[in-house]
């Protein structure tokens, strides 16, 4: 007994040394640090592009963690789209621009850079070419993913425009700055909720196809700031944020004029490829609704020939009203004065005069709105939801963001584009 | 007890099966990501060695011919890109400096990440090359070439490239100072080499397999030179047997975008041959097998061709025996004879041989300047053989002239010993390039001292 329990706890103890050494076997091979090759970003001091590296190293990736490419590797991008890079110096300028125009100007607003390292994208990517599709035709110049990446496309048209003066702000304004908070806007609904009073004011007026098709001024009358804004609830949002951070006043009294208006069209079917325009006013010739024949005569007529007078009613700044004549000319009565044939004195090419000798202009109506959508309203009820939730969620004054950005679109030239160009010299 | 035993003889087991070295670890030292960064090095240091200067056989799609780009890159992250073809900058010589890089992605991939205007034309969506609103726009797509190549294999000099969207297989070979000084002299040349292997003016090439199967290869809508190549069997066609590929044109040869499956397919002995490289002789040898062949058409065949004329030329040299004597007798009498008692003084200037298409017949046609100008004489030809040709003419033959070529031939005895000089025996053909095969020697068999070369006719002679 004492024998067999003494070969028990032997064969026990050679189990448990038997069990050890298969569990110590086979930490002989020592593993290294990572299987990962060594991933720290070191700048190489000979390549050509070391100053600007250096820069976004700096300026955004130990500022606010965030990764600026603008070397394009078609992985990163929608493989469905045919894109080219962007230039080296086209994404120079963007990188600085981006920085003036989006990064410091939040920091201005929040005294400090912390807003844009906790909520600001992760990845910025800048992609030469737009991003078409094919079969719409119709043009991506940003994208915002997954709270955490925004892509600029289009980039290398900036080059087209860098040496103009003139046309520098108002394109740089449309067509990046513009951008920049619209997929920023994108960044921070992703993160917080787009607010559901904004969700309901203009439900059932979205229409995801064909919105490239759909005329500006009529959009603004159905409460969009643009017509990409009427293709979805997230683009409208976003697209609000940013027209009204970038645009100025003189163009946002613009579309609110366009948005209390009526709208009509030349064109029966409005979503047809041909073209398609819009007018808010008409008028009849002669003044009259109907012709001899009984026919309306109503005519439309562009905005920018309209002259409202202080009475409140219309004329037709170019257009004076004719007599009824024959052959187009009037009749030289005994008096030496010309009349139509309905005996009205009109001048020497028809135009019928009032008792003072003046042409009679014609007499022009606004277009009624029928929509019944109350435009200017519903715009300034979406500012007020979006300057509510900036304030609310992220505490930020949008009003106050928005006086930044024009302060800075106001005051951008040439020179400060060159002055924002000096902070990234290559080949020093 | 016979339980301790199992439980030990299993753990003894596991323990000494713990302990057999790894399979992966004799295949690979290191991690997939450590091999991948090593090759990533490796790649950009091949690139960047004996000066970066390569040159890239680049096709975009199928529906285009490929492009030729010399690529130097540099060790500071650029490279300079150089072309000149029809696709950017309005076909003239063009270099740019971009951004290139070896990334990590499909394996190790060669990405142009910066814009080249040089090179990202192929990229452009907004080019539109068809109509606006037909399926032939490409509004959206624009080329739909490449600026990412996964980088499939090497040797020293070349690298084997597959377009990351379109997986067509690009070729990248190392470029030397000797074969070009310039970027510019590299196009300049290869535009002296493709007019030195193709003639716009010549419909038909023959490839010749190892088999011997026969293939005529011409233009694909347009003059082959512009690298769309269609194939059909020598006395098949083009509508019932055609085949289509697009193709690269280097100093060295032609490269086609694919291998010539069908070669294979109608006779397995026949490889499907891609790259085709220039001979001395100008025509064009297939590098796979050393058999299969790309040449002009049979010199006798090339002769007959309705749409050419051959000038007899009459360079120092270029003729020979009767032929100079007679050519120059006939200078000598155009000046001297009289007619109506007065000399002609006419300058004899060419004489050509070549097809009357109005008259649907061959003709010894010439030129004598002040006075009449052009008049033909129509002799018969036949083909003897490939290199061998024969003339025939009967003066009393209905259509034996046009109204000069009756005059002249009825003053000038020497013009009448001309034509019977072309008229008698048979005459070998020869020539020195046999792609173009312009100029060709006409050379009697019965006399071989009586020659003469034979060149295109061109406008101005």
């Amino acid at each position: 007994m004492i024998m067999k329990n003494y070969f028990k706890y032997l064969s026990a103890l050679a189990l448990v040394a038997m069990a050890a050494m298969s569990l110590t076997s086979c930490g002989e091979k020592k593993l290294g640090d990572t299987i990962f090759p060594d991933v720290t970003e070191e700048i190489d001091p000979n390549s050509y592009t070391y100053e600007f590296d250096k820069w976004l190293k700096e300026n955004y990736l130990d500022e606010y963690n965030l990764e600026f490419q603008y070397r394009l590797q078609d992985n990163e991008t929608n493989m469905n789209y045919n894109l080219q890079p962007a230039t080296l110096s086209n994404s120079i300028d963007l990188a600085v621009l981006t920085k003036y125009m989006w990064f410091d100007v939040y920091e201005e607003v929040t005294g400090s850079k912390e807003f844009l390292k906790m909520y600001g994208p992760r990845i910025i990517m800048l992609v030469g070419s737009p991003a078409i599709n094919p079969v719409s035709r119709t043009i991506e110049v940003g994208l915002a993913e997954g709270g955490i990446k925004v892509t600029l496309l289009n980039v290398n048209r900036l080059g087209n425009y860098v040496n103009n003066p003139e046309q520098l702000v108002n394109v740089l304004n449309d067509e990046y700055f513009h951008t920049m908070h619209h997929e920023f806007a994108h960044i921070l609904h992703q993160t917080k909720s787009i607010p559901t009073e904004f969700r309901i004011i203009s439900a059932g007026h979205y229409e995801g196809m064909n919105w490239e098709k759909k005329n500006a001024q009529k959009v603004h009358s159905l409460g969009f700031v643009t017509p990409y804004a009427s293709s979805a609830l997230r683009e409208d949002f976003a697209e609000t944020i940013a027209c009204y951070i970038t645009m100025s006043d003189a163009e946002w009294a613009a579309i609110k004029d366009d948005a209390a208006r009526g709208w009509a069209t030349n064109s029966e079917n409005e979503s047809s490829d041909e073209w398609v325009e819009y007018f808010c006013y008409y008028y009849y010739p002669n003044n009259n609704p109907v012709d001899d024949n009984g026919e309306s005569t109503l005519t439309y007529v562009r905005a920018n020939l309209v002259q409202q007078l202080e009475n409140g009613t219309y004329i037709h700044k170019t257009l004076r009203q004719r007599g009824r004549l024959q052959n187009n000319k009037p009749v030289m009565g005994e008096d030496g004065k010309w009349y139509d044939l309905d005996g009205n004195v009109t001048d020497a090419n028809g135009f019928l005069l009032d008792k003072d000798g003046n042409q009679i202009p014609v007499v022009v109506y606004a277009v009624e709105d029928e929509d019944n959508v109350k435009g200017a309203d519903v715009l300034e009820t979406k500012i007020q939801l979006c300057r509510d939730w900036f304030r609310e969620e992220w505490g930020i004054d949008l009003d106050q963001l928005r006086t930044v950005v024009q302060a800075r679109i106001h005051d951008f030239t040439a020179a400060k584009l060159e002055e924002l160009r000096q902070q990234v010299v290559l080949g020093q | 007890m016979k339980k301790i035993f199992y439980i030990s003889a299993f753990i003894l087991t596991l323990s000494l099966a713990s302990c057999a070295p790894s399979e992966v670890e004799d295949i690979f030292d290191d991690s997939p990501a450590a091999r991948m960064d090593k090759a990533v090095k490796s790649y950009t240091e091949m690139f960047q060695a004996e000066g970066g200067r390569w040159l890239m056989q680049y096709f975009c799609s199928a529906g285009e011919p490929g492009y030729n780009y010399i690529m130097t890159f540099h060790n500071d992250g650029t490279v300079d890109i150089s072309t000149k073809n029809s696709q950017v900058n309005g076909g003239a010589f063009i270099t740019d400096r971009s951004l290139w890089e070896v990334v990590s992605d499909y394996g190790p991939v060669l990405s142009f990440n910066t814009y080249n205007k040089a090179f990202h034309v192929f990229s452009d969506p907004s080019l539109e090359l068809g109509t606006a609103g037909t399926s032939s726009s490409t509004y959206g797509k624009g080329h739909e070439g490449d600026y990412e190549f996964i980088i499939v294999g090497s040797s020293e000099n070349e690298v084997k490239l597959r377009g990351k969207k379109t997986a067509i297989t690009i070729i990248m070979r190392r470029l030397s100072t000797a074969e070009a000084e310039t970027d510019e002299s590299y196009f300049t040349n290869l535009t002296s080499v493709l007019n030195a292997t193709f003639n716009n003016r010549v419909n038909d090439y023959v490839l010749t397999t190892a088999s011997g199967k026969r293939y005529i290869c011409n233009g694909d809508g347009g003059p082959i030179n512009s690298m769309f190549w269609s194939f059909y069997p020598e006395g098949g066609s083009l509508l019932d047997n055609g085949e289509h590929m697009n193709a690269i044109f280097t100093t060295h040869g032609v490269h086609f975008m694919e291998p010539l499956d069908f070669l294979h397919e109608y006779d397995e002995n026949d490889v499907a041959a891609q790259s085709f490289e220039i001979q001395p002789d100008g025509t064009l040898l297939c590098t796979e097998d050393g058999k299969t062949t790309i040449k002009g058409p049979a010199l006798a065949d090339l002769f007959h061709q309705k749409q050419l004329g051959w000038n007899l030329s009459k360079v120092d040299g270029e003729m020979g025996g009767d032929f100079l004597t007679l050519f120059n007798q006939i200078v000598d009498e155009a000046k001297t004879t009289k007619v109506n008692n007065k000399p002609l003084n006419y300058k004899f200037q060419w004489l050509q041989l070549g097809y009357d298409n109005n008259k649907a017949k061959y003709r010894l046609y010439f030129r004598f300047h002040t006075g009449n100008n052009y008049g033909s004489i129509y002799v018969n030809h036949e083909i003897v053989d490939d290199h061998t040709i024969k003339f025939s003419f009967d003066p009393n033959a209905d259509n034996a002239f046009d109204t000069n070529g009756s005059k002249v031939y009825g003053w000038f005895p020497s013009l009448r010993a001309m034509v019977d000089l072309i008229c008698t025996g048979e005459y070998e053909l020869s020539a020195t390039n046999m792609m173009v095969s312009n100029p060709m020697t006409m050379k009697s068999k019965s006399n071989p001292n009586n020659f003469v070369v034979l060149k295109f006719e061109t406008a101005s002679l």
